[in-house]
């Protein structure tokens, strides 16, 4: 049991060790990189997990956002409007989630796109809620009475509680019966019919939660980046997203961490090449694909299963997916 | 009812271009269960090679044409047949789907890279001058599109109805394992229909060029209503693109004119949402088995 | 004597090394360049660049600002506004004294409070209404905003033109929409409004729509406020359509990169534009000659505002007489500077309480695929004084 444990606690004191000597730059990429993870983490449960195929993560996500911006503009408290972003966000996932049901694979990436460009398209119109094109700035941190979340560092704690609340419910999600019939939909969907699965409630579950985490990952990169405008949420961002689950490992529990980290580290790291990145990064998903295809994580199970059978000849039980 | 009919023809011009765009994205389909979201790149790509071989070089028209088709061809029908798509395509839809997506970015940031960020100019194909029909005023670009695209529509249908090789393609997109059975080498069909899609692309490029003009990023929203085309039309029927190209561009342009251009972008996805709840073969498509 | 004469030679190579070394070593002061690189800025990005380096280039050849030269660096920020963030986080890291950048208004408007809340004084080529109306005081724009802009523009349009019936066709994003409030604020101050107010979208291809209701509404002009490749799309068309309105836009519709793909079909078009390569002013040709010589490309509007931020900067340095930062922003605000004073700024400006500029501007007429300039507006309000910084 601890020794599969080992690796989340080192990240997990990794997390609250860094920012004390990190620079306000690197602190704030961590703190985008934990706000990608919870939205990584919510696409690979629809996607990873319970196979639907959905590209209007990013439209998610832009409740959360300008929930959180629009309500702290009238002085409602940060995590009243998160509840807020999260809910609509959870609502409109349960909505996509019908659809999923009568189609596939394909299809189900259109309406899923569609959805994703008239939500674009009402945020940027929609001038006298959202402020249109010219977006929301000033988007106000939490606050508990005299202490506030203002300072980068207090407002990084505050993105890593909720990211690990984020990945406790997500794990303990996968682990529920819940996962199980996730998994037992990607895989066939007739066999888990056959056995039993209520294909209809898992599949409207899959698209919310999924959609719920990415409503509380907005929620935290609004104040994060301090504005926000509809150009934030467009379809890019979606595949941006889908990337990083795909490159993470579809369906492992690690994956979106991996994804994300190397998603939002990665041009950081190659901004040397000034403008040669986005090239070198296309490429990588491609390479990746052809031969990678279990994602980044089949890298970090190769390092372990290696160190494992150099730690120990004794068989490894098979740890909980 | 003049500009009914003035914006209608402009729609259907525009539609014919979305047309000639799907098509070749249905074909793909069909045969290899090839999402493509590459698409619309696979257009930009020939679009430049004309630039190079008709602006640049000098080429005479058709050697240009000619030219770019068989680049087109090797580069994306071939290179990426071979390259790509035989290896990822027995790991099942996600894995092609995503490498077409880096695919479409490597190729749109490549391009901006190494050739120009910039739009290039390209010169009219048809005639530009102004014909008057009453209050209504086309020129021969309009007319042109329309009629070209019918034309290398039509002759794909011939090909696939009437050859030998086109009736091989239909009996392995409705059923693989059967076609394979009945001795129809899938794999190189596989390659021809991508290099039929290159060169449908190709000959798609030589007619946005001058409409578009040649930047490196016309293909996002090109690949993006070909989609649209493909689904709302039907995707398992090259009519059904035909179909899907005309209505997107006639929807398009009506709706911003006569309802609202602020949402000129929802007006063809809300047609499509409702062909996917309703109808999510298309309209004139076939439903399709669970292959 | 035997211990003055280690003493003495010491001295005399003391002496010798003052008389034969270099001046002493020069201080440096960085001034990072935070552009689009890449992503759907990577033109206007490249030449605020290429800009800035010529400018920087130009004045280290001439001995540099108070004794220092100037060190610049290239960060892009994939016209992203998170990673723009990012990018000037790391780069005010370096403790820079100044940040050339960014140039796209939804960048700047999120990175900016950054660079103010480091004291970091940033120059951008943003041209939004936004920017400005935050109130932050660490922010100089090169150009004018929206405001100055169209305020010249529709002047202009009504008093020299004598503009009747005017068409606003606009791309829907901040950039339009921000040209869009206030075109039409000005023309509701005199009076009027546009007969047709139709919005476009970035990327579109077709505009029969706009087009045909642009003739419906029997304008006789039509303000074209595009981006660049849609405004060539736009004249295209409406050439074939054989429109007989009359187009006029605010620097977008006549740039360069509209004029190279639009061809022909932009000729007659005419615009109110702040900065153009075709000005009749010698520092801007003298600067249009240096730069094609070095880049082998004209410059556009972006690169003018690049040169010319450099330059605001050199002359305020100047004018505080030290290398203060606080003292540098307070001297760029409400204070007029000359060219004869800093000939690098190119034209007399005006820097206002809120950072952004008044100047002169041109109207231009495209002819056979270039701008010419057929008249120079002066500045908006005035007189100014030159206020002293020290």
């Amino acid at each position: 049991m601890a020794r599969g444990r080992w690796p989340l606690v080192a990240v997990l004191a990794l997390g609250l060790l860094l920012p004390l000597v990190l620079d306000q730059y690197k602190l704030y990429v961590l703190s985008l990189t934990l706000v990608y993870v919870i939205l990584a983490i919510g696409l690979n449960l629809t996607l990873g997990y319970a196979g639907q195929i959905s590209l209007c993560h990013a439209a998610f996500m832009a409740f959360g956002s300008y929930a959180v911006a629009i309500l702290g503009q009238h002085g409602v408290p940060f995590e009243a409007g998160l509840a807020l972003g999260v809910v609509l966000a959870f609502g409109w996932g349960l909505v996509l989630g019908f659809p999923a049901l009568q189609v596939k694979h394909h299809y189900l990436a259109m309406v899923t796109l569609g959805f994703n460009i008239i939500v674009f398209l009402v945020l940027r119109n929609w001038e006298s809620l959202t402020g249109g094109s010219f977006g929301i700035s000033s988007v106000a941190r939490p606050a508990w009475g005299p202490f506030s979340f203002k300072s980068d560092r207090a407002f990084y704690y505050y993105i890593l509680a909720w990211a690990a609340i984020v990945v406790a419910s997500a794990y303990w999600i996968l682990h529920s019966r819940w996962g199980r019939a996730f998994r037992a939909i990607r895989e066939n969907e007739m066999r888990a019919e056959v056995v039993g699965v209520s294909l209809r409630n898992y599949k409207l579950m899959a698209f919310a939660i999924g959609a719920a985490y990415a409503g509380t990952g907005g929620a935290l990169f609004a104040p994060l980046l301090g504005y926000i405008d509809p150009g934030a949420f467009t379809l890019d961002r979606s595949i941006q997203f889908l990337m990083m689950v795909v490159l993470g490992g579809l369906g492992r529990f690690e994956g979106p961490l991996i994804g994300a980290l190397v998603v939002t580290v990665l041009p950081e790291v190659l901004r040397g090449s000034e403008g040669l990145y986005l090239i070198i990064y296309a490429l990588s998903v491609i390479l990746m694909m052809l031969f990678m295809p279990k994602g980044l994580v089949g890298l970090w199970d190769l390092v372990w299963r290696f160190s494992k059978s150099a730690t120990s000849p004794s068989t490894s039980s098979a740890s909980p997916r | 009812m003049g500009d009914f009919v003035q914006l209608t023809i402009a729609g259907v011009s525009i539609g014919a271009i979305y047309a000639m765009t799907a098509i070749g994205f249905v074909l793909l389909w069909q045969t290899s269960n090839t999402i493509n979201f590459a698409q619309g790149e696979f257009v930009v790509l020939p679009a430049f090679a004309m630039v190079l071989f008709f602006v640049i070089l000098r080429f005479p028209f058709v050697a240009a044409v000619l030219a770019t088709v068989i680049v087109s061809t090797l580069l994306l029908g071939i290179g990426v047949k071979e390259l790509l798509v035989t290896r990822l395509l027995k790991m099942g839809v996600l894995p092609l789907v995503i490498a077409t997506i880096g695919l479409s970015l490597l190729i749109r940031y490549s391009l901006q890279q190494f050739w120009t960020p910039l739009a290039l100019p390209f010169p009219a194909i048809f005639s530009r001058e102004p014909i008057r029909l009453g209050t209504v005023i086309v020129s021969l670009e309009e007319i042109g599109n329309i009629l070209f695209a019918a034309v290398v529509i039509g002759a794909l249908q011939l090909f696939i109805t009437r050859t030998k090789l086109g009736r091989a393609m239909q009996a392995v997109a409705q059923n693989r394992a059967l076609a394979s059975v009945l001795g129809i080498n899938v794999g190189r069909l596989v390659t021809i229909t991508f290099m039929l899609n290159a060169a449908l692309t190709a000959l798609a490029a030589i007619l946005i060029a001058p409409v578009y003009l040649v930047k490196y990023d016309i293909g996002v929203s090109l690949g993006l209503k070909a989609f649209y085309a493909a689904i709302i039309g039907g995707f398992n029927q090259i009519r059904g693109a035909l179909l899907g190209g005309l209505l997107v561009g006639v929807v398009e342009t009506l709706s911003a004119a006569y309802i609202s251009s602020h949402f000129r972008d929802a007006f063809a996805l809300v047609i499509l949402i409702a062909v996917l709840l309703l109808k999510p073969e298309g309209i004139w498509g076939v439903k399709e088995e669970w292959a | 004597m035997r211990s003055a004469r280690p003493k003495l030679s010491l001295l005399a190579a003391l002496l010798v090394l003052a008389a034969v070394s270099p001046a002493s070593p020069q201080g440096v002061t960085k001034l990072p360049i935070v552009a689009e690189i890449t992503g759907g800025g990577a033109s206007v990005g490249a030449m605020w660049r290429d800009a800035v380096n010529l400018a920087v280039e130009d004045i280290n050849k001439k001995g540099g600002v108070l004794g220092m030269k100037l060190e610049t660096s290239v960060q892009d920020t994939q016209t992203d506004p998170p990673t723009s963030v990012a990018v000037m986080r790391r780069v005010l890291n370096d403790k820079p004294f100044a940040v050339f950048g960014t140039v796209y208004s939804s960048s700047t408007v999120a990175n900016m409070d950054i660079a103010k809340q480091a004291g970091v004084p940033q120059f951008t080529g943003s041209e939004s209404i936004i920017i400005t109306q935050k109130g932050n005081d660490n922010i100089f724009l090169t150009s004018f905003t929206q405001d100055t802009g169209m305020a010249k523009m529709v002047r202009w349009l009504l008093d020299d033109l004598k503009a009747e019936k005017i068409a606003l066709v606009w791309v829907n994003n901040a950039f339009g929409k921000g040209g869009h409030d206030m075109f039409v604020h000005f023309l509701k101050e005199r009076g009027k409004a546009p007969v047709v107010d139709i919005s476009t979208e970035v990327q579109q291809a077709d505009f029969t729509p706009e087009l045909t209701k642009v003739r419906a509404s029997g304008a006789t002009h039509v303000m074209v406020y595009n981006h660049e490749e849609e405004n060539a799309r736009f004249m295209i068309q409406l050439r074939k359509m054989a429109l007989t309105v009359s187009p006029v836009g605010e620097t977008t519709l006549c740039a360069q990169t509209t004029l190279t793909p639009g061809g022909a079909a932009v000729d007659g078009s005419r615009c109110h534009v702040g900065l153009t390569a075709g000005a009749p002013v010698p520092l801007m040709v003298d600067m249009n000659r240096r730069f094609q010589e070095k880049y082998n490309r004209v410059p556009d509007h972006n690169a003018f505002k690049g040169y010319i931020g450099v330059h605001m900067l050199k002359a305020a340095v100047q004018r505080v007489g030290s290398w203060d930062q606080a003292k540098v922003k307070a001297c760029l605000h409400n204070n007029l500077f000359t060219t004869n004073e800093e000939a690098g700024l190119l034209m007399d400006l005006y820097v206002n309480e809120k950072g952004s500029l008044d100047r002169p501007s041109f109207i231009v007429e495209v002819k056979d695929g270039k701008s010419v300039v057929v008249k120079t507006v002066g500045m908006l309000g005035g007189p100014y004084n030159v206020r002293p910084c020290k």
